[in-house]
């Protein structure tokens, strides 16, 4: 194979994709009014989501989640905050 | 300072204990509760920020030490990585004092670098047409950022480490009329506008 085959990604792939993303949001915000950490829900989402739990999202897409969240970080150490 | 100091070491004390008071059930060698007690001492920077914004404690004192005990384990933890992986095996001292030498003098380049960058821009400053701000500051903030990771990434140290040291000399060069366009810019809330 010499480039990405591309094919569009089933019904299943989008609704969990997107999915994990909207629980992320969603589950973060109450904790965070209210007792400050919203972090531990987006722990829990992402642990639900993953490979022990559930697999839902696969080990390839668990892994460029991963990386995609430690640039983030990096971005979020710079701004300081 | 006292901080960084009790998160590290007090986990890898405390396992240590672990020795007498087990050793009637199993053999529990020194080699086993170091390595235990060097796992349980890291701090995860990202719940300390995550944590630390949520409950808007990042401007008050008590932040301000946690962070900074936070990036100090940061780097320990990066030398115990190497010195855990290398124990059984034949130990080069120069892999583990290679993160502490290459930190302290990356603390001491960035500081005297961003001294000297204020100087010289208060004398000259750049002048940017009006509407180009934005952009001129997106730009710089992303090499600035990805010229940072690169070095220390490939020169031995913590990137978190370096990327704070760069947060840190942005805020303290965006003061003043040294590189007034150049305020922090918050690369995250433009990545979440794209």
């Amino acid at each position: 194979m010499d480039a990405l085959q591309y094919q569009e990604p089933s019904t299943t792939t989008l609704l969990i994709l997107s999915f994990f993303l909207l629980a992320l949001h969603v589950v973060a915000w109450p904790l965070d009014r209210f007792i400050a950490c919203g972090l531990l829900g987006q722990i829990l989402v992402g642990t639900i989501w993953g490979t022990p739990v559930t697999s839902w999202l696969d080990i390839n897409t668990e892994n460029v989640v991963a990386q995609l969240g430690f640039i983030g970080l990096i971005l979020l150490v710079y701004e300081g905050v | 300072m006292l901080v960084a100091i009790t998160g590290i070491g007090l986990p890898i004390a405390l396992s240590f204990i672990l020795i007498p008071l087990f050793t009637s059930l199993t053999d529990v060698s020194f080699l086993t509760a170091f390595a235990a007690g060097a796992s349980l001492s890291s701090t995860s920077l990202g719940t300390t920020f995550a944590i630390l914004s949520a409950a808007k404690l990042t401007t008050t004192r008590l932040g301000t030490v946690l962070i900074t005990a936070a990036m100090i384990d940061d780097v320990v933890g990066l030398v115990m990585v190497t010195v855990i992986a290398s124990i059984g095996v034949s130990v080069d001292p120069q892999t583990i004092a290679r993160p502490i030498w290459v930190s302290v003098v990356l603390l001491l380049v960035v500081i005297f670098g961003s001294m000297i960058a204020k100087r010289i821009l208060n004398r000259y400053p750049l002048k940017i047409p009006k509407g180009w701000t934005d952009q001129f500051a997106f730009v710089m903030t992303g090499t600035l950022l990805m010229g940072m990771t690169a070095a220390a990434g490939y020169a031995g140290t913590s990137v978190l480490f370096s990327v704070y040291l760069a947060g840190v000399s942005a805020t303290y060069l965006s003061q003043g009329r040294a590189l007034e366009c150049y305020t922090k810019y918050s690369l995250l809330s433009y990545i979440y506008r794209l």
